[in-house]
């Protein structure tokens, strides 16, 4: 291959790279689209898997849980968030639903169910046993203030690239919250939707978290 | 507190910063992720209150105890307020 021909190759290999990273919107923008993309929407529909992998330090032992879930979101404020340990087919472990009739949920292992005072009582109560899906993605559709939406929250917002999730092509976009905790959103290239997420979990919080609960 | 059936007092406000410094603990000497993926995502569909509906299993019973973390009450089917 001639000189000429490999510094032609070069070019459009810098000029290529150049306009792609120049088409991605800045990061920030990115999270904010996909922020208003939920919380204009009438209505979430979507199924998924959430996993979880801890290392205990001291002990070196590992955990891994998994669940599949079912989750339905409309405003202004009914959902039903369903979640199985295994496959589809599976009973559920637990069930978190307000159909109209106020806030609700069932949880297998108890063999009962309860209301709750509120709907977000009613979502964080649940986060837990849930593996997070009753929580990260419920607080960006139905945002109870500020402080509760995790894409409102995030900062030191950088572009980590671009990959190919479940068969879609995102932008993938990295976060911190105030307390430590690191966020990666795979946000889809058409239309800013979040096909994945990731956190981290453990470690000491930068700053000491208040319960915010004071006497009067 | 007061949604948790709590009554604020300072013996229960000490309860739960002594759990929450425990949780801390705990978690401070843990290092994991968290990742959820979304497939079929659909932010159109018009869905109205029964799409929400769930139906209990047989033999559900109302347990007022769950957020408490005790043990569930024996007999409290029916009961829900």
């Amino acid at each position: 291959m001639s000189n000429r021909r490999q510094l032609f190759l070069l070019w459009v290999l810098c000029a290529g790279t150049a306009i792609a990273e120049a088409e991605a919107p800045d990061p920030v923008e990115q999270i904010g689209r996909a922020e208003s993309l939920y919380r204009s929407a009438p209505s979430f529909q979507a199924t998924g898997r959430a996993v979880m992998h801890v290392i205990r330090l001291e002990a070196g032992e590992e955990t891994r849980m998994e669940a599949v879930f079912e989750m339905r979101l409309a405003r202004p404020f009914f959902y039903r968030i369903v979640w199985r340990d295994s496959g589809p087919d599976a009973e559920p472990a637990g069930v978190v639903w307000n159909d109209g009739e106020g806030p609700r949920c069932y949880l297998r292992a108890r063999q009962a169910y309860t209301t709750f005072a509120s709907d977000c009582l009613a979502l964080s109560f649940t986060a837990g046993t849930s593996l997070g899906i009753s929580k990260v993605l419920p607080s960006i559709f139905f945002p109870p203030g500020e402080d509760g939406n995790i894409l409102r929250k995030l900062r030191s917002i950088e572009s980590l690239g671009r990959e190919r999730r479940r068969s879609v092509n995102c932008y993938r976009v990295g976060g911190t919250l105030g307390n430590g905790i690191g966020y990666q959103f795979w946000l889809a290239t058409n239309d800013l939707g979040i096909v994945e997420f990731e956190n981290t979990l453990g470690g000491a919080p930068d700053q000491p978290r208040e319960t915010g609960i004071h006497l009067a | 507190m007061r949604e948790l059936g709590m009554e604020v007092t300072e013996e229960n406000l000490a309860r739960v910063e002594a759990a929450l410094a425990e949780a801390r603990a705990v978690m401070a000497g843990v290092r994991g992720t968290l990742r959820q993926h979304f497939d079929g995502i659909d932010l159109q569909q018009p869905l109205g209150p029964e799409d929400f509906a769930f139906t209990l299993p047989p033999g559900t019973r109302f347990d007022p105890e769950m957020l408490s973390g005790n043990s569930p009450r024996e007999n409290r089917e029916g009961t829900e307020p």
